[in-house]
């Protein structure tokens, strides 16, 4: 502390200006990067559950749209992630394993075979007599 | 050059504070609004999906031979046509919103019949209506009627 009190005593204005101009661009540098990096993250694992999660909740709610019995592979390799579909809130989450952050969306469905908190490769859907099925 | 007094450290780390607060709930405004809107539904799908369900399902108002059990999509069976299908009951199979969900609510009418998922209907501002020449299966025969369907947009 002595020591830099002694050193304070000795720049001038015209180095203490300099050094704020440079403690403020290498601020700013922090704060672009830091935003970078939070829009990346954004962009990539966050954006994919939220999309997995959406489409989950869509597909739901198109099967029962169609008269008929139905059998659907979901295209997407599921096995990075977990899938529930919860049958209190009828909202689907999709989530890794230890994530802080679980995208979810509403789905509108009573007659499913509900499986809480799942891992698979492939999601299958299957349905029949109005009843949606999740295949393993 | 003297040493600053320890108060206006301590109003620095105040102001530095508010600032790094700030500064987090910036970052957490952009990141939520970027995953909205890349993982965004088009517009008008999530209502459509819902809609061709009422016209398709035989758990909502699609008729269904009673002979032969097929399903007809788009012909609706009056006899079917009734609040019960819509609302918050454990033996509603057609379109029953959990509490606490965002899922939209519609208000359906054929003539003078009406039919809706919630109560608060006419207190949703925001709201979208179609129209729709369908096929309607009344006392043992099929008739042109008119569908109206509200729905509550995001």
């Amino acid at each position: 502390m002595f020591r830099i009190s002694l050193y304070r005593r000795k720049m001038n204005k015209k180095s203490m200006a300099f050094w704020f101009l440079i403690e403020l661009i290498a601020g700013l540098a922090a704060a672009f990067i830091l935003t970078q990096i939070a829009s990346d993250y954004a962009k990539g694992t966050i954006f994919l559950k939220t999309k997995i999660a959406r489409d989950l909740a869509i597909e739901v709610n198109t099967l029962y749209a169609v008269s008929g019995d139905v059998y659907l592979q979901y295209p997407q390799n599921l096995s990075d992630y977990r899938v529930e579909f919860d049958e209190k809130t009828d909202i689907v989450k999709v989530y890794k394993e230890i994530d802080p952050l679980k995208p979810s969306y509403p789905y509108v469905g009573e007659h499913i075979d509900y499986l809480k908190d799942f891992k698979v490769d492939f999601l299958e859907f299957n349905k029949e007599n109005n009843k949606i099925i999740f295949e393993k | 050059m003297e040493e600053p007094p320890a108060t206006s450290k301590v109003v620095a780390y105040i102001v530095f504070g508010f600032i790094f607060s700030g500064f987090c709930i910036l970052l957490f405004f952009i990141i939520s609004k970027e995953t909205i809107s890349i993982a965004d539904i088009p517009k008008g799908l999530e209502e459509y999906v819902f809609i061709q369900r009422f016209l398709s399902s035989q758990d909502c108002f699609a008729y269904q031979d009673k002979e032969t059990l097929r399903i007809y999509p788009g012909i609706i069976d009056l006899e079917k046509f009734k609040q019960e299908r819509l609302e918050d009951k454990e033996e509603n199979k057609c379109y029953k919103i959990e509490k606490g969900t965002n899922a939209p609510n519609f208000r359906l009418i054929i003539g003078n019949k009406k039919i809706q998922t919630t109560n608060d209907f006419e207190s949703i501002k925001k709201k979208n209506t179609i129209k729709k020449s369908i096929l309607i299966f009344k006392e043992g025969k099929f008739e042109n009627a008119g569908l109206e369907i509200q729905y509550e947009t995001k």
